[in-house]
């Protein structure tokens, strides 16, 4: 079962950096330093070492290590205590750890609510004008 | 062992750098330089100059290869680009286009 597993996976060692754009279906778990775009279908891990600067798209995000840059995840956003974010999160579900450091703007699925509502309220503006 | 994978499905563009080795299965264009080893899967393609000490493929490969240990061309590689080692297998089957410089 485990060398299954491992099969799927991709992993970003220690002593590696890249450079680029990195795009996939599997799940990706990164040690070291990546730089530029990062897309997956499936699941993302930055361990404690990794040092990320890229845009990110994935389902599900855990973040023990530093990340700068956006994120879009269709699944949970999960910053660990050891986590360094600065960014704007797109998601459903977002959990930040005590002792996790966050810079950025959030928006999840209830915020896009808000939004709906706001947008009603234009509409009564335009009545008010009519009636003038 | 190394312990950097790329897996199947991966699409990489862009430069990868670093001190540890490589298995590459999935799909890379642009440059790759290490100190520790490569494999290059059977089902990978790279477009890529390849910087790295041991060399052993088994896809294919676009590029340039420089190793300061061994190349090693498996029976199912296909290699288009030079290759400049100290030391070279190449398997029968291996398809290669190229020049090779040895002891440089």
């Amino acid at each position: 079962m485990n060398k299954k597993v491992q099969e799927n996976i991709t992993t970003l060692h220690k002593d590696i950096s890249f450079n680029g754009k990195l795009v996939g279906d599997e799940d990706i778990i990164i040690s070291g330093r990546l730089e530029g775009v990062l897309q997956t279908s499936q699941n993302l891990t930055i361990e404690k070492s990794g040092i990320v600067k890229a845009d990110i798209k994935s389902i599900n995000l855990v973040l023990s290590g530093t990340l700068v840059g956006n994120v879009n995840s269709k699944g949970t956003v999960i910053i660990n205590k050891s986590g360094r974010m600065v960014g704007d999160i797109k998601s459903d579900k977002i959990i930040i750890n005590a002792g996790a450091q966050y810079k950025g703007t959030i928006l999840t699925k209830g915020s896009s609510k808000v939004r709906s509502t706001q947008k009603i309220s234009p509409k009564k503006n335009s009545r008010l004008k009519t009636k003038r | 062992m190394p312990k950097t994978t790329i897996g199947k499905s991966l699409f990489l563009d862009g430069e990868l750098t670093g001190k540890d080795g490589l298995i590459i299965k999935g799909k890379l264009n642009g440059n790759i330089k290490v100190e520790g080893s490569i494999l290059v899967e059977k089902d990978a393609i790279v477009k890529a100059d390849i910087h790295a000490n041991n060399v052993k493929i088994s896809g294919e490969v676009k590029g340039n290869i420089s190793s300061t240990g061994n190349v090693h061309y498996m029976e199912d590689s296909t290699v288009t680009g030079d290759t400049k080692t100290s030391r070279i297998l190449i398997e029968d089957g291996a398809t290669i286009k190229g020049s090779v410089h040895i002891n440089i």
